[in-house]
């Protein structure tokens, strides 16, 4: 078989339904892009990796931290492809692996999709609401104001703050999937403003205008005319080495938080028009824009404030600046603008809906991976129930509710911690990246028929690519697993048993749904298995 | 009684395979295929001055010599095409030439049809299993006559028994779509069929449904919305999700209310729902793949003992 670019006879198509309704490659871009989160991305990076990486590189961080998604977002992208259909790895592992796997993998996705629904309930106040009352009260002048900004970081007041945010979406999405996208439409433009606006002031101000303008910021809300060098004090006098090559790969764990989930378009493939182009456009494409803003961003925050400066804000009690917390990179810009009130407003109001976004996806996500479950028999029935009025699975919203402010807690109560559940669930991305070298052996007239199904020295080029992504994950793993600030010497008891859980409650629950579909007539591994087509 | 129910295989050959090896598999006595058993594209293998044939497959250009020739159809056909031999003359015909290209591709579905059926005839003649083929709305008038066989029964437009007990009421028109296929009609024509049938059924036994489309505004019936010029609309990069299920059809079930309503037609909306007594299935399709969604129904006199969704 050869392939060549002559007078190719083209395919005739019969008036039929279906042959268009899908979605097209710039509207999987957009959302996969949506889905990662820049704002609060770049937050964690500046926040922490000058403070407690000493010599490490944001930038190099942020680039490694992309290339080594890249090849898993090209799995998943694949797979999407090959297997264009709703449901993300639960259906590529299932179908290629076994479904005893790939229900496995998607328990643990849920299990930490759910994590992550409560956890980012807790940014909206931590890192949202403490800063944009803060800025407010500097705008007009009020104590009451920036009162307000510094209660936003207490326990119980983060708590409450996420569990109304919990239970606004719960409700949201009760009524439906069309009200939160256009919130989420809405807010994503926000959002985008606010960072363009950063963009633009950190190319123009200087380093001295920065400083200046944080020490007139700082001061104007109660704390000393010198609050860098309050912080500085505070800090240490905290000095950046020269470049330290290991302190980056450290660091790199928290861009890799945003880069590595680039994937959600795998969850709606079944809508997706040309999945080929259209995936792969939207999985490593949204990676690299999502990687180029935030690289952007941290080389302008490192040319206006400098590293130094941001490790020891960082690094400082915030409370030697006047501040109830310690300020986000956004606060930071907002701060060398002081005397502008009209962009504090707006830079503080855009970066308040960054801290949100992945409550609501992940939360959406959990539920339809109950909702498939439903089905399959795996879950009771009831769980797939829909309301008759909003057709929305009333049950399944309520337990994910429930779950995540369990999670809300624990991430209150500091029991887990913001990357404690990633090593975790980046196995899952492990298992999918297994399941496409296997592919082209275990499914191989699927690959044979697949868009993709070329070979490089006699092995299949999904193999070879599952092969790389495997090997980067794992790369990926190492550091998550010895990250000095939440690497597994941190984990505590609690966060320890639901990992090791995991695995017998999956195979639990696997079981008792094999029993009971077997006792109904149709065994849970039939209800998943290829009937032999001869 | 134990049924297995799919539907929209869409010409894909390993899907009727599977469709026809369901019945042992699952154990079942009784199979129904819902509707949309055709397939939407035709691919010419054009054969070349030089002994070879080059082909169009999803996208790429492929040559092949006459000894993988078998092997290029196979894969066309797992895809749910058409593989259509023929040499550059006749391709650029089909190219030109509406009527004839129209006139090729109906001759091609109505043989590809009546193989499948053959195929059929071979794999359950003698094996006491019911096996049930009706066309839907994507599916051409042409195919009806292919359809029927001494063990396939097309119950398309009509009542049939499946066993003492049951009745089957079977029917393969929908409301619109944008896209006017060929079984289609207004709701209140439909429903007037939908009576028409209704009629026929013989008090005081099971009744099941067999209707292709959906009943409207249920879990069954979710599609993309779209505009005029068939894109899909679209909040915040998300498709927006609307009811494209017919009225007639709910308003049957409601007023009927048989024990089990068997639907296909909408692919992206696998799901299970009751609409009073009954309880609705759309098992979904994933035809492109090879692979076939379907449903395991059990009967137990007039319950559902069991009714499980399955990917095979």
């Amino acid at each position: 078989m050869a392939t060549e670019a002559t007078d190719a006879p083209q395919v005739f198509a019969r008036k039929a339904t279906g042959l268009r309704r899908e979605a097209s490659a710039r509207d999987v871009f957009i959302y996969n892009a949506n889905n990662q989160n820049i704002g609060i991305g770049v937050a964690f990076v500046v926040l922490l990796v000058p403070a407690f990486y000493a010599g490490a590189s944001m930038v190099t961080a942020t680039i490694l931290a992309g290339l080594l998604a890249l090849p898993m977002a090209c799995v998943y992208a694949y797979f999407a492809s090959a297997m264009p259909r709703s449901g993300g790895d639960y259906v590529y592992i299932s179908r290629t692996l076994h479904p005893y796997l790939g229900f496995l993998s998607s328990w643990n996705w849920v299990v930490w999709l759910v994590t992550y629904t409560g956890i980012p309930a807790a940014y909206l106040a931590q890192y949202g609401l403490s800063g944009l009352f803060r800025e407010l009260g500097f705008v007009f002048s009020s104590p009451r104001l920036v009162g307000y900004g510094d209660n936003f970081s207490r326990k119980w007041w983060i708590f409450v703050a996420g569990s109304l945010l919990l239970t606004f979406f719960a409700i949201v999405l009760t009524l439906g999937t069309r009200l939160y996208f256009r919130i989420q439409n809405t807010c994503f433009a926000i959002a985008m403003v606010g960072v363009v606006v950063g963009l633009v002031i950190l190319a123009v101000k200087g380093h001295s205008d920065s400083v200046a303008g944080i020490n007139a910021y700082a001061h104007g809300l109660g704390g000393p005319k010198d609050a860098v060098g309050a912080a500085a004090k505070s800090s240490g006098h905290l000095q950046q080495p020269g470049f330290d090559l290991k302190q980056t790969m450290y660091a790199m764990v928290w861009p890799l938080f945003i880069t590595l989930y680039a994937i959600t378009s795998s969850f709606i493939g079944g809508e997706v028009r040309n999945a080929k182009r259209s995936q792969f456009l939207a999985m490593p494409g949204s990676i690299v824009y999502v990687t180029v803003l935030m690289f952007l961003l941290i080389v302008g925050l490192n040319h206006a404030i400098g590293t130094t400066v941001l490790g020891r804000v960082g690094a400082a009690d915030p409370t030697v600046m006047g501040l109830g917390s310690t300020p986000t990179y956004n606060e930071l810009i907002a701060a060398i603008v002081h005397n502008q009130g009209w962009l504090i407003v707006i830079l503080g109001v855009s970066f308040v809906l960054w801290t949100y976004v992945w409550l609501p996806i992940n939360f959406l996500a959990s539920t339809r991976a109950i909702l498939a479950w439903a089905f399959d028999g795996i879950f009771p029935r009831k769980l797939s129930e829909v309301n008759e009025r909003y057709h929305t699975p009333i049950l399944a919203i309520a337990l994910v509710w429930v779950a995540s402010e369990v999670c809300l807690y624990l991430y209150v109560d500091q029991i887990f911690n913001t990357l404690n559940g990633i090593f975790c669930w980046v196995l899952s991305f492990v298992l999918c990246s297994i399941a496409a070298m296997l592919f082209p052996y275990r499914r191989r007239e699927l690959w044979q028929a697949s868009p993709w199904n070329g070979s490089t020295l006699g092995v299949p080029n999904i193999t070879w690519l599952g092969g790389l992504s495997t090997i980067c994950l794992l790369f990926c793993e190492y550091w998550l697993w010895y990250d000095p600030i939440q690497g597994f010497d941190t984990w505590g008891t609690t966060l320890r048993w639901v990992m090791v859980l995991i695995l017998p409650t999956a195979t639990l629950i696997y079981g008792i749904a094999w029993f009971t579909s077997k006792q109904r007539g149709v065994s849970v591994d039939k209800v998943f298995a290829e009937i032999p087509p001869e | 009684m134990r049924l297995y129910y799919a539907g929209d295989v869409h010409g894909s050959e390993k899907c009727w395979r599977k469709f026809l090896g369901a019945a042992r598999f699952y154990e079942a006595d009784t199979l129904i295929m819902g509707g949309d058993i055709t397939g939407k594209l035709m691919v010419p293998i054009v054969a070349k001055d030089d002994g070879r044939h080059e082909a169009t497959v999803l996208g790429r250009l492929e040559t092949v010599t006459d000894d993988g020739l078998d092997e290029l159809e196979k894969r066309v056909r797992f895809n749910g095409f058409y593989p259509y031999r023929c040499d550059r003359a006749e391709y650029e015909r089909l190219s030109t030439d509406r009527e004839y290209r129209d006139k090729v591709f109906t001759d091609l579905m109505v043989a590809e049809v009546a193989r499948w059926i053959a195929l059929a005839e071979e794999r359950l003649a003698g094996t006491g299993i019911r096996c049930f083929v009706m066309p839907g709305n994507d599916d051409e008038f042409a195919i009806d006559g292919a359809l029927e066989s001494t063990t396939v029964v097309n119950p398309d437009n009509r009542v049939v028994r499946l066993d003492e007990e049951t009745q089957m009421l079977s029917c393969s028109w929908t409301n619109p779509t944008p896209w006017d296929s060929p079984r289609e009609q207004p709701e209140a024509e439909l429903l007037d069929r939908l009576h028409g049938l209704a009629a026929r059924l013989e008090p005081g036994l099971n009744t099941i449904f067999n209707l292709h489309c959906p009943p409207h505004n249920t879990t069954l019936d979710r599609a993309p919305q779209l505009t005029d010029d068939l894109k899909v609309v679209l909040d915040g990069g998300e498709p927006r999700i609307v009811a494209v299920g017919s009225t007639a059809v709910r308003a049957l079930i409601e007023e009927i209310q048989p024990v089990l309503s068997l639907h296909g037609h909408i692919h992206e909306s696998k799901a299970i729902a009751k609409i009073g007594k009954t309880t609705c299935v759309n098992p979904g399709s994933a035809y492109s793949e090879g692979v076939i969604d379907g449903a395991v129904v059990e009967l137990r006199g007039r319950k559902i003992r069991s009714c499980q969704l399955v990917t095979g």
